[in-house]
């Protein structure tokens, strides 16, 4: 028999580090990919309890881990987050089609996250670091629900000071935040960035993406260039199972990246518009 | 078409004309069988058919159709379904007008695979205990028709349920067609975590048959929906049928007999004899 | 094309039954059902169909994917298909197999389970007697008397059967048995064509289909005949569990004896939860969108990403629907 595309191969979670309240990032290691492009994501499984996909939020140069950023939500997601360091857990992967990398060689990007949307973006970003040369600025949008929701707020310093043009925002304001308060949208127009040749990746919950989509096309940048990472539910990864055939697509072969223009022909519910 | 088909007919057709009704929920024909059908004008009353291919229980279809004034098509046993709907809140007795048909009793479905040689009533009608609904605003009498409830099913012998649950798919139909399984969060499917989950080892046929079984314990009326929709055809009305049984013995109770009855597990007290 | 006598058939199927496992159609308590035979004469080949479509046997209700022990790292790969005969499988049925083979076969993830115990089953079809009110194998031209997955088909005519021989899993069978076949005659030819011309006009359904309308069905569908009918539909899933072709799986994970075990079976999209996630967010929140998505599913999802159709007119759904939702209507008008 071939390779058995359901078996995870058991891996080891070596760090384990709270991202916000509900949220933590699983250090995983080895790193079994030969590579994986960023964007795409893998399916992780609880041994005994179940299997669900995730975004790959680790840099594609990591040649040794792997990292995901996990929200508790349901049976998978919470046994993730009782588990300890040291422990073993199921891998599986890479699937999907990641953000085109290539296509944004040469030109300003712009990338919108909410709240854990941030995690497939983080790799991206990373990526786009490490080939700086290849690309024109960077900026990130970035907004959680209130300060303490925003992920990865340990590394924007070293983000900024390699160049990225960071916005951030949240809806409702805390403590000593001195930023902006307000949804995602708000902050949009505060890149300034040559908006026709800019290619924008946008990941967050789908009302999120909805609003910014429709934000993205006021503001003049161009719907051929707008891409956005979609979630559904998943079983196998690998197109057999079912759960994610929406349309014509299969959100785990012809996604989770989408182009706007493929958004609109995806049926009402999966489709942001 | 039978006197009693043309008489149905009539009053569906007055009802929809006066606006008595906004809906009626009866049969049609369909290929060589018959389907429930939702008729809301009043020339559309001529498709109605009543015969004894109507086995689906439209009281089902009540809880789904809730703010609209309904006409419902009932046999006796989809006229005690309604009975314990009513008892249970789950239907407003205001909301429906219930044309109640006399029943003889109806056939085992003539499925996909039958055997074209196993035509005969359903074992479930053979223990029927009332061929009209107890509550009717038009009775629907029975013409002509030779009475098909013959001779009582003998209920005594034992069934080896363990075989019989072996060959459940666990597609559960027999909750879906049923009149009475209407809670929002099933024990049995949805519920997080699940009690029973379809891909685990077959020990749980028996967690998911009994638990049903004591979910209907004293409530069902023995319609007979979910061993007919049965792919497999599990006769789960004699499953239930025993535990109905049980009450009938202890509490001299039988669901769906009358409204102002109440059920003995709601008004049982610990400690009150009797 | 072979030709196999009355009582060459016999010997056929009583050589079959004492050198391989045959699984043939049973009556049971009223109804047909596939089953491993000891005897030939268990077979009953005069069936109409059987209630459950033959796919289980390649596509089991529930099957072991993987086991881990976590003490030895070992991972226990699921048991390979054992060598067996499927006899007497009808045209439509067969044909749901190379529907089958299109979706799970597709690289570059072909199900591995699946694909073994299609190496390891010989698909033998046998036409139809008599097309059953249902049927309407010949919308989707996939029966009354020759399908697309099956390895020899078998038809019936006066005097015997006729034999054709549709892959080399099939020609290996035959060659073991070539003693009892003759090369067919024009006059059984004749009967052939014949049968074909009889049964096709004993059809019930007369739908013209064409496919670049279906597959835009999702574009085109009317949302109020959706909404009428779904509103009939109770969610029994009885279609998807009935279906030859449906192949949506879900898992299981469970610690069994100190090992992880996960199982994969049957889902349907009937169900509430096919697409809820955890969540809570669901693409497909309503009941109108989970009925319409079984019609677009099987006749413009799965043919635009998988190129065939998802439904071979079996006529199943149609039958044991409690409500009597009917595949066929949804044809006539998105045909």
């Amino acid at each position: 028999m071939g390779l058995n595309p359901y078996a995870p191969k058991p891996v080891r979670i070596i760090r384990i580090k709270d991202e916000t309240p509900d949220t933590k990032t699983f250090t995983l290691s080895p790193n079994l990919f030969e590579s994986f492009a960023p964007g795409q994501f893998a399916m992780l499984t609880v041994y005994g309890v179940g299997e669900a996909p995730f975004s790959i939020c680790s840099s594609p140069f990591d040649k040794d881990r792997l990292q995901f950023s996990i929200r508790r939500m349901g049976s998978v997601t919470s046994a993730i987050h009782e588990a300890s360091e040291g422990e073993e857990i199921g891998v599986r992967g890479p699937y999907g089609r990641g953000w085109p990398v290539k296509e944004m060689e040469g030109r300003s990007i712009l990338l919108v996250g909410g709240g854990i949307g941030l995690a497939p973006l983080r790799s991206l970003i990373l990526h786009l670091l490490e080939n700086k040369n290849n690309y024109g600025e960077i900026a990130v949008c970035y907004g959680a629900r209130s300060p303490s929701l925003l992920m990865y707020r340990d590394e924007f310093e070293e983000w900024i000071r390699r160049g990225v043009d960071l916005h951030l925002t949240v809806d409702v304001g805390e403590g000593d935040w001195k930023g902006n308060v307000g949804v995602v949208t708000t902050i949009l127009d505060k890149p300034k960035l040559n908006r026709a040749d800019t290619v924008v990746c946008t990941c967050g919950p789908p009302v999120m993406i909805r609003f910014v989509l429709k934000k993205l096309v006021e503001l003049g940048y161009s719907k051929e260039n707008i891409y956005a990472s979609l979630e559904s539910k998943m079983k196998c990864g690998v197109g057999k199972c079912g759960h994610c055939h929406f349309g014509r697509k299969h959100i785990c072969l012809d996604g989770p990246v989408f182009k706007y223009s493929e958004m609109l022909e995806l049926p009402r519910g999966i489709s942001p518009f | 078409m039978s006197r009693a088909e043309e008489e149905l007919r009539s009053i569906a057709r007055r009802l929809l004309d006066r606006k008595e009704v906004e809906l009626i929920v009866g049969y049609e024909y369909h290929g060589g069988s018959v389907r429930p059908c939702f008729v809301s004008k009043p020339e559309e009353a001529g498709k109605l058919v009543w015969n004894a291919e109507c086995w689906f229980n439209l009281a089902r279809y009540l809880r789904g159709l809730r703010g609209l004034r309904i006409g419902i098509v009932a046999k006796g046993c989809d006229g005690r379904s309604i009975v314990e709907l009513i008892k249970e809140n789950q239907v407003d007795k205001g909301s429906i007008v219930v044309i109640a048909v006399e029943c003889t009793g109806v056939l085992k479905p003539y499925k996909y695979g039958s055997n074209s040689a196993d035509r005969r009533l359903a074992d479930y009608c053979r223990r029927c205990v009332s061929r009209v609904s107890p509550v009717a605003d038009y009775i629907v009498k029975q013409d002509g028709q030779a009475h098909l409830v013959e001779n009582p099913v003998n209920g005594k012998d034992a069934l080896d349920w363990l075989s019989l649950f072996r060959k459940c798919l666990k597609c559960m139909s027999c909750i879906k067609a049923c009149p009475l399984c209407y809670c929002t969060e099933c024990s049995i499917e949805g519920f997080k975590p699940d009690l029973v989950h379809r891909l685990r080892v077959p020990q749980e046929l028996f967690t998911f048959h009994l638990t049903r079984a004591l979910h209907m314990a004293g409530r069902c009326v023995e319609c007979g929906a979910c061993e007919s929709a049965c792919p497999v055809e599990i006769p789960l009305t004699r499953l239930y049928h025993e535990l109905n049984e049980w009450f009938r013995e202890n509490y001299g109770y039988v669901p769906g007999v009358s409204v102002k009855e109440a059920p003995p597990p709601l008004v049982f007290k610990e400690g009150v004899e009797d | 094309m072979l030709f196999l006598s009355e009582d060459g058939f016999k010997r056929l199927l009583n050589g079959l039954v004492s050198s391989r496992n045959v699984i043939a159609p049973v009556e049971a308590n009223g109804y047909f059902d596939f089953k491993t035979i000891k005897h030939a004469g268990e077979a009953f080949l005069d069936y109409s169909n059987t209630r459950l479509p033959p796919k289980r046997f390649f596509l089991p209700q529930r099957e072991i994917v993987f086991k881990h022990d976590p003490k030895t790292g070992v991972l226990h790969e699921p048991a390979l298909g054992s060598e067996a005969v499927l006899l007497g499988v009808r045209p439509c049925d067969a044909s749901a197999l190379s529907v089958l083979d299109n979706i799970l076969l597709k690289p570059p993830n072909p199900d591995p389970l699946y694909e073994s115990r299609r190496r390891s089953i010989t698909v033998i079809s046998l036409s139809c007697a008599k097309p059953r009110e249902e049927c309407f194998c010949n919308v989707f031209e996939t029966g009354p008397v020759r399908g697309s997955g099956e390895d020899i088909t078998l038809t019936r005519i006066t005097g015997g059967l006729l034999v054709e021989v549709r892959s080399g899993r099939g020609q290996i069978l035959i060659d073991g048995f070539a003693s009892l076949f003759e090369e067919a005659g024009a006059q059984h030819l004749e009967k052939y064509e014949e049968l074909s011309r009889r049964l096709t006009k004993e059809m019930s359904s007369r739908i013209e289909i064409a496919r670049e309308r279906l597959v835009r069905l999702e574009e085109t569908l009317d949302e109020k005949f959706f909404q009428n009918e779904a509103q009939k539909c109770v969610e029994c899933s009885l279609c998807s569990f009935a279906c030859p072709v449906c192949y949506c799986f879900d898992t299981e994970d469970h610690l069994e004896k100190n090992v992880y075990v996960r199982a994969k079976g049957w889902d349907t999209c009937a169900s509430p939860v096919f697409t809820r996630m955890a969540s809570g967010l669901d693409p497909r929140p309503s009941k109108v969108d989970r009925f319409c998505h079984r019609f677009c599913h099987k006749l413009s999802r799965i043919p635009m990403a998988f190129n065939a159709y998802g439904c071979v007119g079996c006529g199943r759904c149609v039958s044991l629907c409690p409500a009597g939702v009917d595949i066929r209507e949804v044809l006539k008008r998105w045909g």
